[in-house]
């Protein structure tokens, strides 16, 4: 078989396999939604909830007294459409509420990705073959930035450099500067998480026999670095990213919350509170839906860089 | 005569306060091959990647001379020493799976090497195909692009054997360059490497084995600990080796035509009883015929070694033997009773009467428990440290190991343990998988000894399974040649060894190294 | 001499002795652990213990930590408060790692069917980062204590359940199991004897190490309202309360933060330092 049918193959069940788990995450959130206590009539009837006349009005108004499977058919439907139902707290649609505070997210998200990638990369290139002297301060800052509670480090960033410096506005969304300080807020616990990984990925892949057989060619130290070391640190790293992508998730809805900045995390915590479930299950199958497709790209990205991983999904 | 290549007088190499070698001299010229000879941790790779200035960087090197190509090299910075690794003298490492870098082709790791040996890159390409064609890899054209997990072992090695020739490197240095393939293939490495040096290329081969050395090095010499033991030209040091080291390590090499003493079987009874018969196995794993009509009996006290290279199909053999896989067709009966055709409930309590001496005993134990805990879950009953002490006993082992964890154990003595954990459940049937194949030749020497004697004391039958035609040779009281899941001959080793009738058995008993065809 | 770094000698077999910083660290957690078993021996007054006279007290004698805008004692409701932060985690990671050895183990003991099924949940699980997981809980069923440590065990099951199955394949398919095998000895003799210390020893250090992050997790959705609530003073809750206060008293936010980031660092160290012991051992 060849290899670019091997890759196709690859791609394909790849591919399929996020689908199968958007389903069911998509099931879950719905059986969650339907049976589960705090479900949607009693939000909309609150203290009516033991009148069973205007109960039995409200479920057939809202459709619920349907089969549950044309509601699950009918939900799936609009998800597809993106239609993530009504919120009876705020009534108003879940898409439209939801839907002005993606892009905030996403470039908070973006933002702290590439700073914590830059970061971490920049340390790693720099460190590798330092004494180790610099190999355990660097290990015990990453730790620290492991260590550090986001929501933490954000007060103290807003206490220094708004409060007492008035660098940047302590709060809100407006402009690149009200970005920064929740940017390496998010950044840092990822930064060290990267390049922790990615400094025992280099000592580590330097052992192996072929780094040798490379240097005995007589090619540079710079060669075996960016030529030959780059795709094998690059693939396990971006194993690793994925796992991190958890870590930015959680950081994202608490850093918004430190900062009183718009964005899903904040909307998600409003609806738990006003009990509005339609929506905290649409802020998570969104943020999921953006982790599988993520996950799933790096998979294939993974596939792509690695020709080994081409035959062990076939075989 | 020419000036040498690399010429080196009392170099040492030390890491801290260990000193990994000591005062070693040698010197290659063009057109000539020494070879280091030594067991691990004799310090013969260690040599080998200083004169590349390849050593680790916590080494600290000295030597009165150091002239590579005629130049002091003493006090050669990391740049200086670029400028003659790829150009001047060539690497080849042991296995080419890991040895070349798994996430490119060959063709762009050949051509790394070219390029760094100064070709433009214009010429790289023809270059490239020319040095693998060289190599004798087939249909370069098409098959550079390939990885070197998707070749088979004597295709990869000689991919790597081409990238270390990309710089047109006077000399070659190849760490154990053999060591993983099969004999045929083996030899066929060694054709070449034989036929770079006739051409005028200098090689420094480093070895663990003599008598394959000695086909094609001019000059060998011997290493233990650091330290030179013996040198001079290979048919000197093994037909006259002068020091007592040297003269145990050519003993300990397994002849084909000499046997060591044995006890005479036929003093038993007259027809020994059938203790395991497998009838016309044959295994199928989907498109593959791992086996197929493999036929095997083992009379009691008696060894039959099953000799195959790799991929005939001799661990399915084992496995079926030892009845943890099914064979489609075909049974195996254990002392005339079926053994095979059992559920595994009425299998379990006549397990014992079958042990397997596994090829890398560390993995074959627990890796929590001490050496008296292996012991003891082998042992019938309610075993006690007295009995734990006397298994160790009779494999040779001193009892204070018992604490130990195999961790902590020398080679020999995990091998040692686990055939002592073998004994212990008192078996009938020994199942001998590459037993000795990871083991230095006089480790090797002795375990085989120790097996033998085994076999003599108690009367226990074995199968012994190995790559190792010369092995086999010394244990076995009958032969099965294996290839392809097929038996392309079978009989007693005496007939197989010495009058091959299959083309297969003679071609592998003719690449064999002819040091191992002459008394000792 | 050279310009790459150099291959590094053989890992060690002997296990490591403790450096000053594990000591120092493990020191801080027997005294992390005192405050668990008994506060009162570790702070004089208690977590809900009000004095509006003196509220917003600066760092002093009395008060080592200060006090907040209700006059409680910060110093006294930090050490309280461990008892929900840690315990929260740790009972998070043994809800995790109980289900992640089960789940695990059942995935490479029982055949394809059962192990494609499990493999399937868990990534359907592992699609639900932790924060996500609560957010899902505290919609469901509530904000509060029980919605938060099952929401953060769940989100580690997945990935502890595929290291142990992982392991659990490898270790079936071992020499030594095919050794025990050959002896005649039972496969859940076998199971208990070496597949399930096994495969689940390596995972029970990770898990340590999962109490520090899930410290993390605990006091950050405790921060954002999704913890036990007030007035119970877990390490987030108070960062929270800090936070209010923040623009004229330090204190409150950043003593609360040092005991969490010290604990994770504390926990995070011990059980490397565990890590490379056993491992120092085994290969």
């Amino acid at each position: 078989m060849t290899s670019g049918l091997q890759l196709l193959r690859g791609v394909a069940r790849r591919l399929a396999g996020a689908v199968l788990l958007l389903w069911a995450a998509a099931t879950l959130t719905f059986v969650g939604l339907r049976a589960l206590p705090g479900s949607v009539e009693s939000v909309v009837l609150g203290v009516h909830l033991n009148d069973p006349g205007l109960a039995e009005q409200v479920r057939s108004s809202l459709g619920l007294d349907r089969p549950f499977l044309v509601q699950y058919g009918d939900y799936l439907l609009g998800l597809l459409r993106g239609d993530f139902g009504r919120s009876y707290v705020l009534n108003a649609d879940v898409t439209d509420v939801v839907g002005a505070q993606l892009l905030p997210t996403l470039g908070l998200a973006a933002a702290s990705v590439v700073l914590a990638g830059a970061l971490a990369w920049l340390i790693a290139v720099l460190s590798a073959g330092a004494g180790p002297g610099t190999e355990r301060v660097l290990h015990v800052l990453e730790l620290l930035a492991i260590c550090l509670p986001t929501f933490w480090v954000g007060s103290l960033l807003q206490l220094g450099l708004s409060f007492h410096l008035q660098w940047f506005p302590s709060v809100g969304a407006d402009g690149f500067s009200s970005l920064v300080l929740p940017m390496i807020t998010l950044a840092l616990p990822i930064a060290g998480l990267l390049s922790q990984y990615m400094r025992e990925e280099i000592a580590l892949t330097l052992r192996q026999p072929w780094v040798l057989t490379v240097r005995s060619r007589g090619a540079s130290g710079f060669r075996l670095r960016s030529v030959h070391l780059m795709p094998h640190v690059a693939i396990s790293t971006l194993t690793v990213a994925g796992n991190t992508l958890g870590l930015l998730i959680g950081g994202a809805v608490i850093v918004e919350s430190v900062f009183g900045r718009p964005g899903l995390g904040r909307v998600a915590l409003d609806a738990v509170t006003d009990s509005d479930a339609p929506v905290t299950v649409a802020v998570v199958l969104i943020i999921t839906t953006a982790y599988v497709l993520i996950t799933t790209a790096i998979d294939l990205a993974a596939l792509i860089i690695d020709p080994r991983l081409r035959q062990e999904a076939h075989g | 005569m020419n000036a040498p290549l690399v010429e080196i007088h009392d170099l040492s190499i030390r890491f801290g306060e260990h000193t990994a070698v000591s005062n070693v001299s040698l010197s290659v010229r063009a057109g000539t091959c020494v070879a280091l000879v030594g067991e691990s941790g004799s310090g013969k790779s260690t040599i080998a990647r200083a004169v590349l200035g390849l050593g680790d960087q916590a080494a600290r090197t000295s030597s009165t001379t150091m002239l590579i190509d005629g130049v002091d090299a003493s006090g050669w910075t990391e740049r200086d020493w670029r400028r003659v690794r790829g150009r001047f003298a060539g690497l080849v490492l042991q296995d080419a799976l890991v040895s070349l870098d798994p996430l490119r082709s060959v063709r762009r790791e050949v051509t790394e090497a070219v390029r760094a040996g100064g070709a433009s890159r214009k010429e790289a390409p023809e270059k490239v195909l020319g040095l693998l064609r060289d190599v004798g890899f087939p249909d370069p054209e098409k098959r550079s692009g390939q990885f070197a997990h998707q070749l088979s072992g004597g295709l990869r090695q000689r991919a790597l054997i081409a990238s270390a020739l990309g710089g047109s490197p006077r000399l070659l240095i190849a760490d154990e360059p053999t060591t993983a393939l099969d004999v045929s293939v083996q030899r066929q490495v060694l054709d070449l490497l034989a036929r770079k040096r006739d051409e005028g290329l200098g090689i420094l081969l480093v070895s663990h084995d003599l008598a394959a050395v000695a086909d094609i090095a001019d000059h060998v010499i011997v290493l233990r600990g650091g330290k030179v033991i013996e040198q001079g030209p290979p048919s000197a040091l093994l037909h006259s080796p002068g020091h007592p080291y040297t003269r145990e390590l050519v003993q300990a090499i397994p002849r084909l035509h000499h046997r060591p003493d044995r006890t005479e079987r036929t003093a038993e009874s007259p027809a020994p009883e059938v203790v395991l018969h497998a009838e016309s196995i044959r295994v199928q794993y989907r498109t593959l015929t791992a086996l197929d009509d493999v036929s095997l009996t083992l009379k009691r006290g008696q060894t039959v070694g099953v000799v195959g290279q790799s991929g005939s199909g001799k661990s399915t053999l084992l496995r079926v033997l030892l009845a943890t896989q099914q064979p489609q067709s075909g049974q195996v009966l254990l002392d005339g009773q079926p053994w095979s055709d059992l559920p595994e409930k009425a299998r379990r309590q006549r397990r014992r009467r079958i042990q397997v001496v596994p090829q890398d005993p560390l993995s074959s134990f627990d890796p929590r428990w001490t050496v008296r805990q292996i012991l003891t879950e082998a042992l019938p009953g309610k075993a006690g440290r007295a009995e734990c002490a006397q298994a160790l006993e009779a494999v040779a082992v001193p009892v204070d190991v018992l604490q130990r964890r195999p961790l902590e154990l020398s080679g020999g003595q995990r091998q040692r343990v686990a055939i002592a954990r073998a004994l212990a459940a008192e078996p009938e049937v020994l199942l001998c998988d590459e037993a000795v194949s990871a083991l230095d030749v006089l480790v090797q020497a002795q375990i085989l000894a120790l097996l033998e004697r085994i076999r003599a004391e108690r009367g226990i039958s074995m199968v012994f399974v190995s790559h190792d035609l010369a092995v086999v040779r010394q244990v076995s009281d009958e032969v099965i040649v294996l290839k392809d899941g097929h038996v392309v001959e079978s009989g007693t080793a005496d007939d197989v060894y010495e009058r091959p009738q299959h083309a297969y058995t003679k071609s592998l008993l003719a690449s064999l190294p002819p040091a191992l065809s002459e008394g000792a | 001499m050279s310009e790459i770094a150099p291959a590094r000698q053989a890992p060690r077999t002997r296990p490591s002795r403790p450096t000053a910083g594990v000591l120092v660290a493990g020191l801080y957690l027997l005294i992390v652990l005192a405050a668990l078993i008994h506060p009162g021996l570790v702070a004089a007054s208690g977590p809900n213990d009000t004095d509006p006279i003196s509220n917003l007290l600066a760092p002093g004698a009395d008060h080592w930590f200060g006090t907040d805008e209700l006059g409680r004692d910060v110093y006294a409701r930090v050490i309280y408060g461990a008892r929900y932060s840690v315990v929260i985690a740790f009972l998070a990671v043994a809800l995790g790692l109980f289900g992640g050895v089960v789940l695990g183990l059942t995935a490479a003991l029982s055949g394809r069917v059962v192990d494609e099924g499990l493999s399937r949940v868990f990534d359907l699980l592992s699609a639900f980062p932790s924060v996500l997981m609560a957010l899902l809980f505290s919609a469901f069923f509530g904000p509060g204590t029980v919605s938060l440590t099952t929401a953060i065990g769940l989100a580690l099951i997945p990935s502890l359940a595929r290291i142990i199955r992982r392991q659990a394949i490898a270790i079936r398919g071992s020499d030594y199991v095919l050794a025990s095998r050959t002896l005649g000895h039972r496969p859940w003799t076998i199971v208990v004897r070496h597949i399930f210390p096994n495969a689940v020893s390596p995972v029970l250090l990770l898990a340590t190490i999962e109490v520090g992050t899930s410290i993390l997790t605990v006091s950050g959705l405790s921060f954002v309202g999704l913890g036990p609530g007030k007035p119970a003073p877990e390490w987030g809750s108070l960062l929270a309360d800090g936070q209010a206060v923040i623009s004229y008293a330090w204190w409150p936010t950043v003593f609360p933060g040092l005991a969490i980031v010290v604990t994770i660092f504390a926990i995070t160290t011990v059980g490397r330092y565990l890590q490379r012991r056993v491992q120092g051992r085994h290969s």
